[in-house]
């Protein structure tokens, strides 16, 4: 899918809350914990209990996708993935990708899937460049640690990446081109749709309107095409369509004075 | 409905009516008659009477409805060789080249110009064996994808595929090579710098053009006209 700043697809896959780690403190933040207790009266209103609304370091918290994405690039939380895309998870859908209700999870899982790749990747390159240029004094165990474990995300991500290959390329996409192409039974099928993503749904639709088409055409024909000024023409003028011609009687140069009636099949 | 809509079934219906056929006129006309459509021909003969001639399908057509000559069913058309063709179909893996690109429509057209009704059955039969081979086609190669399920992905020639099995399976195929290829594609940082060289190398301008591996359907249909 092309995805333009306004796609609404992609706007909603960003919705996704991942899991991440601050790692500094951020002030006036405090109300993003969602184990701290926001309380305290009026006195907060000093400057100095305000600046201690602060988000420790290393506390655990989720966002969504879309607000991630200027932090992660400039460093300043450690991303993971979400449980449903975890090592677990996927090695349940590896086993078994045809029956996995991927809708549940999230109805978007794809596209999600897909971006939160792209920017754990992309921050993790970043991030890791940065800090294998900064000057040497500046480094130290904890920077190491750092990178290292930038490294383990991607790695995950990139395992994250073929698992969403595998799944979409594997057992589902076959399962839908079946479903597509037969023709009877609608009502089979809706317990199959109920588990496909929004990509593949649109997917599905997609072959099931053509094949459709198709069946609807050999059995009806095609519609007279009409010309654009077909009012200022007005002499009947003879089909392209067989079966009309086979149904209609009698001389073909009648109503020559009438408007030109569409027949539509 | 959607079917209603001008949809690819009915441009290739349109399209189909472009083929030359042959037919025996029953009049006669000294001079030729000017064509725009047809590249093949720019003009359509002098008409004598009782001498078979070649004229594209819709002209065939106009003539028979008034009565002015008679269609002669093509070759391949005929039962006999339609049931040939169709027993070849069912031993082949390939598809076989020897049916014109737009035999079912062609046909469906000349449907009321046959005299036995076992044709159309016939062909039937063979526009579903041709579909489902083209469906186990690609049952293979979506469990080849699983291997190497990163870059490209090889460039498909399907000989002998005609146009019905292409809208049939056509819009379905497109946009599913488009959406693996978005699945694939490897994001190249604004700055320039490539990536660890994983995923498609066609996704290099971003997010731009994802549908361009959808398109190698599209080629199939030059090359199946070609």
């Amino acid at each position: 899918m092309p995805t333009s700043y306004f796609d609404v697809d992609a706007i909603l896959a960003e919705e996704e809350l991942i899991p991440c780690t601050t790692l500094f403190e951020f002030s006036h933040l405090k109300h993003l914990d969602p184990d701290a207790s926001i309380g305290g009266g009026r006195s907060s209103s000093s400057k100095k209990s305000r600046a201690k609304n602060y988000l420790e370091e290393n506390s655990r918290i989720k966002l969504p996708l879309w607000a991630l994405e200027k932090w992660a690039n400039l460093g300043f939380v450690r991303l993971q993935l979400p449980r449903h895309y975890g090592r677990k998870a996927r090695e349940r859908l590896e086993a078994d990708p045809g029956d996995a209700d991927l809708r549940k999870k999230n109805e978007r899982f794809f596209l999600a899937g897909k971006v939160l790749v792209d920017l754990i990747l992309t921050s993790s390159e970043k991030v890791a460049t940065a800090i294998a240029s900064s000057p040497r004094w500046r480094q130290n165990a904890r920077r190491t640690a750092h990178t290292r474990a930038l490294e383990q995300v991607s790695e995950d991500a990139t395992l994250l990446k073929r698992t969403l290959l595998k799944t979409f390329a594997g057992e589902r996409l076959r399962q839908m081109f079946n479903w597509a192409l037969s023709t009877g039974g609608d009502d089979d099928v809706s317990h199959f749709l109920a588990k496909l993503t929004e990509m593949e749904k649109r997917l599905f639709h997609t072959g099931a309107t053509a094949v459709a088409n198709k069946e609807h055409w050999s059995v009806f024909g095609s519609r007279r095409l009409v010309s654009a000024n077909a009012s200022v023409n007005k002499r009947r003028s003879l089909t392209a369509n067989a079966q009309e011609e086979a149904s209609r009687v009698a001389s073909p140069d009648a109503n020559e004075n009438g408007p030109k009636r569409q027949r539509r099949q | 409905m959607a079917s209603r809509k001008f949809n690819l079934c009915h441009e290739a219906s349109f399209c189909a009516e472009n083929t030359p056929v042959t037919v025996v006129p029953s009049f006669s006309y000294k001079s030729t008659l000017p064509l725009m459509s047809s590249q093949r021909q720019s003009s359509v003969g002098p008409f004598v009477a009782g001498m078979p001639m070649e004229v594209p399908l819709w002209i065939a057509k106009v003539l028979q409805q008034r009565k002015l000559a008679q269609i002669q069913i093509p070759d391949w058309l005929s039962p006999e060789s339609l049931t040939a063709t169709l027993t070849e179909e069912r031993q082949e893996n390939m598809l076989t080249d020897t049916l014109p690109f737009y035999y079912f429509e062609i046909a469906r057209s000349l449907q009321w110009a046959m005299d036995s009704k076992s044709t159309m059955i016939v062909l039937q039969d063979l526009a579903n064996v041709r579909t489902d081979k083209i469906r186990s086609h690609f049952h293979e190669m979506s469990k080849g994808d699983l291997e190497k399920n990163e870059g490209e992905l090889p460039e498909i020639t399907i000989t002998g595929i005609c146009s019905i099995e292409l809208n049939t399976v056509g819009p379905f195929l497109q946009r599913a090579f488009s959406d693996y290829g978005y699945l694939t594609k490897s994001q190249k940082q604004a700055a320039g710098g490539d990536f660890e060289g994983e995923g498609n190398t066609q996704g290099s301008e971003g997010f731009k053009r994802p549908s361009s591996l959808g398109s190698r359907l599209l080629k199939l249909r030059k090359k199946a006209l070609s």
